[in-house]
């Protein structure tokens, strides 16, 4: 399993806790695994779209923590396709 | 350059100014003053007979019976008058509502909870669309069906069966427009079978702002919820000025020529899904309204860059000068809130629909581009 890039975004408002994501995936091509740290009040639902525009995967770990995972699932490609 | 000003901006916001057809009438109508329309002689008693034409001209292309209708200037009174009106004198155990429901009907249920009443949020799709249960026959439970959605211009395309509290305030009168989201087709459309009361407001057909018209039909069971000596309305408590611009303004949006407006609405759809990647575009036939999200784009730096060119916009984003959150809709919908973008379309700006497009598809390529 390859490291987790950390995105650090706390104190800052919305959408440049998304930018800053989106820029660092950008920057860490071959990374699969990020961590988003923001406590905007925008952000969790805003990182669900950003999810599904993009085509990743997003999870609320606590109220400030985000996981994202490059790509989508094997299932959610499925269901993308159909 | 000459100044951006209210007059030579191209106004795609919620509010702009007063159509020239209605400017010319105003004169007439505040001249007189304004008086007390219960009076028995006098100036007042002639305000009085002004004032029921213009009811009953707001009645009529509102569908409903001018006896049934009441005018509120505040639009929290008016939903709590209603809503409350019918929880009290009903017999209710449930009340259905929705997320995307108006701020301030949201407020007001909130205000319920003590209460025995049943309050359940009934969840609403990525396209808007309010998962309104099947409720044949059930007597208990009052749904509040909101007709259409003031901010992204959506229409519900299934009407719940069973008693309704109808929120109207942001659909133009359904007997002018009929119900263009159910069926494409503009034209005459009657209120939803089931309604109890339903709440207009003027300013959705291009009247005033602080008109909203309370309709309680007949057969329902309704009691003023308010602290009152008297349990009725009072027909009179409308403002004459207002209730006359409102029926001029409901003259002068028979004009409309609707398909010049959707076809706008198309023009902008078309050319911002074409030309730019990670947008999203709430619903499909919003007529009048649209509501843009555009991925990875300050809504602030946007309208400030449109505004530029000479486009007033709002915006449903957090990031714009009026909000802290982000619009409870959008959030609710699923749909992107950052980089969002309100379009109001009317007959004097829709000629610009493809200039707003071209100046929205080079600044969030800029905006993008300077970001990454």
């Amino acid at each position: 399993m390859g490291k987790v890039i950390r995105v650090d975004a706390l104190g800052t408002l919305c959408p440049i806790p998304i930018i800053e994501l989106s820029k660092t995936m950008r920057r860490f091509v071959d990374e699969q695994e990020f961590r988003l740290e923001s406590d905007d009040v925008a952000t969790w639902s805003d990182l669900k779209a950003w999810a599904r525009l993009t085509k990743n995967q997003v999870k609320q770990i606590d109220t400030n923590t985000f996981e994202i995972t490059r790509g989508l699932s094997d299932s959610e490609a499925k269901k993308a396709e159909s | 350059m000459s100044p951006i000003t209210a007059e030579n901006s191209r106004n795609f916001q919620e509010f702009a100014p007063i159509a020239p057809a209605i400017l010319e009438n105003l004169p007439a109508i505040f001249s007189s003053g304004d008086s007390d329309p219960s009076a028995f002689i006098g100036p007042g008693a002639e305000q009085a007979i002004k004032l029921e034409r213009g009811l009953a001209l707001i009645a009529q292309c509102l569908g409903v019976r001018s006896d049934d209708l009441f005018l509120f200037s505040d639009k929290y009174l008016a939903f709590y008058t209603g809503l409350l009106g019918l929880l009290s004198a009903g017999n209710f155990s449930t009340l259905n509502y929705s997320s995307i429901d108006k701020k301030d009907l949201l407020a007001i249920i909130k205000g319920l909870e003590k209460s025995e009443l049943e309050k359940k949020a009934l969840p609403t799709s990525l396209s808007g669309q309010i998962a309104f249960p099947d409720l044949q026959g059930d007597l208990q439970t009052l749904t509040i069906l909101q007709i259409r959605n003031g901010e992204t211009g959506i229409w519900q395309s299934n009407w719940p069966t069973g008693p309704l509290f109808l929120d109207a305030t942001s659909a133009p009168p359904l007997t002018l427009t009929g119900a263009i989201g159910r069926s494409s087709i503009p034209g005459s459309a009657p209120l939803p079978a089931g309604w109890l009361c339903a709440l207009f407001d003027s300013a959705s057909w291009g009247g005033p702002r602080g008109l909203y018209c309370l309709a309680i039909n007949q057969r329902a069971h309704w009691k003023n919820p308010l602290p009152t000596f008297d349990p009725q309305l009072s027909r009179f408590g409308a403002n004459y000025g207002l209730t006359l611009w409102a029926a001029a303004a409901l003259e002068e949006f028979k004009s409309w020529n609707f398909d010049q407006i959707n076809s706008a609405n198309f023009v902008i759809r078309e050319i911002v899904r074409k030309e730019i990647p990670e947008v999203e575009i709430a619903g499909s036939e919003t007529f009048d309204r649209l509501s843009i999200s555009f991925l990875h784009v300050p809504a602030d730096d946007l309208l400030r860059r449109l505004y530029s060119d000479g486009f007033l916009l709002d915006s449903g984003s957090a990031c714009s000068p009026s909000a802290l959150e982000p619009s409870h809709v959008l959030t609710a919908m699923g749909i992107l809130s950052h980089g969002n973008v309100r379009i109001r379309l009317r007959p004097d700006n829709s000629h610009s629909a493809q200039d707003l497009a071209k100046s929205l598809v080079k600044h969030v390529k800029a905006i993008r581009e300077e970001i990454f």
